[in-house]
């Protein structure tokens, strides 16, 4: 079950507002009373827990064990690959001035 | 990948500066890329989350591609073992992530992305000498790119297959190809 955020110590004094299609708040409507919430406290919910994950998932890549295998295989690859060389080239290529 | 070397040769890529670089007309064809050009990239440059650097093009001085690159870190506590038996013994690798690159539609075909690509790597390796970073990460933003990611020799994880990695050392290797390829071809014979 998700966590409510709290930052129970910080004052709401701002809001978001977004316009919706009927159909759209029906469906946040249905799935916030399914969990015992108000539509507003099921989208702030999900809103900070997603934004957390967004901002973690940019500053950092947790690996799991199913990622061993390909992982592993990064780490121990120190071979040249054609593609790369021909970007290499055409990179030296292009920033000599014509 | 189809290139026009001259064309190219008319760009300079240079650190991105919102007070001179028009982004207005700026589209790459995906509007989540060309917003945050437009939006974010102030803000995520003046806030340290990275850089990003700009394709100009030297005749109108128009902004033609981009890409935005910063700080990362690959957790591998998970395979804890793995790391020891190669003398890793961190639980957090260093890496650069490629949050964006875009190139402008109206140069498509001109091989800019290309070029782009390329100088993300050998700024990614100068930064490598300089201060550390084992890997570049990016997450794909569709299975075309992710194609090309993977003949590039990037490794796409499982657990979050958009995600793709690739090591320091094989771009170093690659990058020495490219350079040995070079002189064999301007040396003597």
């Amino acid at each position: 079950m998700l966590r409510l955020p709290t930052f129970a110590d910080e004052k709401r004094t701002a809001r978001i507002e977004q316009r919706v299609s009927p159909r759209t708040k029906g469906l946040i409507e249905h799935a916030a009373a399914l969990q015992g919430l108000t539509a507003s406290e099921f989208m702030i919910a999900h809103g900070v827990s997603a934004a957390q994950d967004t901002i973690n998932r940019l500053e950092g890549t947790r690996l799991v064990a199913e990622d061993r295998a390909a992982f592993l295989r990064a780490l121990d690859d120190e071979s040249a690959n054609d593609t790369l060389t021909d970007l290499f080239a055409l990179h030296a290529q292009a920033s000599q001035n014509a | 990948m189809p290139t026009d070397l001259d064309y190219l040769r008319t760009l300079s890529i240079e650190m991105f500066d919102g007070s001179r670089h028009e982004r207005g007309p700026f589209t790459c064809g995906v509007e989540r890329i060309d917003n945050f050009l437009k939006i974010s990239a102030s803000g995520f440059v003046k806030d340290d989350n990275g850089r990003i650097y700009a394709a100009v093009d030297g005749e109108g001085g128009q902004l033609v591609g981009f890409y935005a690159i910063g700080p990362h870190s690959i957790d591998v506590s998970a395979l804890n073992p793995d790391m020891v038996k190669r003398g890793l013994r961190v639980d957090n690798l260093p890496a650069f992530y490629l949050s964006m690159i875009g190139t402008h539609v109206k140069v498509r075909s001109k091989g800019v992305g290309s070029y782009l690509l390329a100088d993300v790597f050998k700024r990614c390796l100068a930064a490598s000498e300089a201060i550390g970073g084992r890997f570049i990460v990016l997450d794909a933003i569709n299975e075309r790119a992710a194609a090309l990611y993977s003949r590039a020799g990037f490794v796409s994880l499982v657990s979050q297959p958009e995600r793709m990695i690739i090591s320091m050392a094989k771009l170093r290797a690659s990058a020495a190809a490219a350079t040995a390829n070079a002189g064999r071809r301007s040396g003597p014979g």
